[in-house]
């Protein structure tokens, strides 16, 4: 089946088959920032943004992006950099895996909320996984993050 | 992995109900929890075409569709008014912000599952719900009666001042619960939800049995001490309000 969606600002025709999921479908268009962790819904490497929104891709279906405006990494090149500049500083990286899923969901957190506690960074952080660092170098990282971006 | 052949976006409920009439057709909410199964279908139905997504404020009710997520549940401000922070506090631990972002409350009653927070939330609200075929029961009366293969509509919450708590037991914060209770002070006295026993939640008065069970997270002995020890702590907290 064919589907019509945006990605990136950019108009996408595609072919899919009908039960690919999003994850699938935009690795196979070369979006590799969105990573296969889990495909359970577990561990947030697939996140990306569905019409300004994080979401799963590995849980959504392709078909159902039809019409909607898809955001991955490559498309948040220098908001990426940011933050991702912050989470290394802290050495909140080893593998590096988890990144692009942490970053993406911090760009949609600092979008709607330009200045969370540190308890809501939490919440909106915790469905991201890290296999390698134990979290409190991310926290660190987007506490400096968000005192950088608030001038304090 | 779920795998089907064909996709279809309902235009009508008439049309999703018909579609979902074979057992090879499936219909879909989040697909959170479907897209685990490796089931095989014919056609997967789509409900997110039929303006099911939408919060409705009625005098008396809030009118929720069956395809509103779980995010759209916890940050609705007009429920903080009669619920406090109870949505918040019993949504927060489902997995993480992009999860509920997709997750749907009609997908959250009709998957029936047994440590479902959302079903444990809504059964002491006096919560209803609306099937294409079968129309409008309490939430109680469907998660005993036998499942039909139906389309959920809406889900009816009254609008009713009363006091409610909602805790829960994990091993760590975002997985599945141990136990979790959702308790309601109104004028006729106290009403517990318990869910997660591990069998779905069940309603009962303070002075009531409850069964539990034992599973990989918790014994049944674990979860009746977790269970009696939350139970006085809630009602004095509440009494204290
Ligand atoms: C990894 C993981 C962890 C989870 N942890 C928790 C947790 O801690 N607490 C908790 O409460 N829940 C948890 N859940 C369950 C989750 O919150 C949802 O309840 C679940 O995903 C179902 O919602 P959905 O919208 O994804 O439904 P789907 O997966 O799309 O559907 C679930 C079932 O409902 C049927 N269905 C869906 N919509 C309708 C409709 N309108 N009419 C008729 N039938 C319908 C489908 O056919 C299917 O059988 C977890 C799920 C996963 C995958
Ligand atoms: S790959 Fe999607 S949540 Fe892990
Ligand atoms: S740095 Fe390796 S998974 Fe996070």
């Amino acid at each position: 089946m064919q589907i019509n969606l945006r990605i990136n600002h950019e108009n996408i025709r595609a072919e899919i088959d009908p039960d690919m999921t999003l994850q699938k479908f935009l690795r196979s268009q070369k979006y590799f920032s969105v990573k296969c962790g889990c495909e359970t819904s577990n561990c947030g490497a697939c996140s990306i943004l569905l019409d300004g929104k994080p979401v799963l891709s590995c849980s959504v279906l392709a078909a159902r992006a039809e019409g909607h405006e898809i955001e991955t990494l490559e498309g948040l090149q220098k908001e990426a950099e940011e933050i991702g500049g912050f989470i290394a500083d802290e050495g909140a990286d080893q593998c590096g895996f988890c990144n692009p899923g942490y970053i993406i969901t911090a760009i949609a957190l600092f979008k709607e909320n330009p200045d969370p506690s540190d308890e809501e960074i939490k919440i909106w952080l915790s469905g991201n996984l890290c296999r390698c660092t134990g979290y409190e170098g991310q926290m660190r990282g987007f506490i400096k993050y968000r005192e950088w971006r608030n001038g304090r | 992995m779920i795998s089907f052949e064909k996709y279809v976006r309902a235009e009508s409920l008439q049309q999703a109900y018909e579609l979902y009439q074979p057992i090879k057709n499936v219909v879909g909410g989040g697909m959170m929890w479907l897209h685990l199964s490796n089931a095989e279908y014919d056609t997967f139905i789509d409900l997110c075409d039929l303006g099911l997504n939408e919060i409705e404020e009625e005098e008396d009710y809030f009118k929720i569709g069956s395809m509103v997520t779980l995010s759209q549940l916890e940050r609705n401000e007009s429920f903080k008014e009669y619920f406090g922070s109870a949505f918040e506090d019993a949504l927060k631990h489902i997995v993480g912000v992009q999860f509920r972002n997709c997750a749907t409350v009609g997908g959250s009653i009709c998957a029936r599952l047994g440590f479902s927070d959302v079903i444990t939330l809504l059964l002491p609200l006096e919560t209803e719900v609306e099937f294409f075929n079968r129309g409008r029961m309490s939430l109680e009366k469907f998660l005993t009666a036998p499942n039909k293969r139906d389309i959920l509509k809406y889900i009816y919450i009254p609008k009713k001042k009363r006091i409610i708590r909602y805790e829960s037991v994990r091993k760590t914060y975002t997985d599945i619960p141990v136990l979790a209770i959702c308790a309601v002070k109104n004028d006729d006295g106290y009403l517990f939800s318990v869910g997660c026993r591990p069998a779905i939640a069940k309603l009962i008065k303070p002075e009531e049995e409850v069964t539990f069970g034992s599973n990989q997270r918790g014994s049944k002995e674990y979860r009746q001490h977790l269970y009696s020890v939350l139970k006085e702590r809630m009602m004095k907290e509440m009494e204290e309000e």
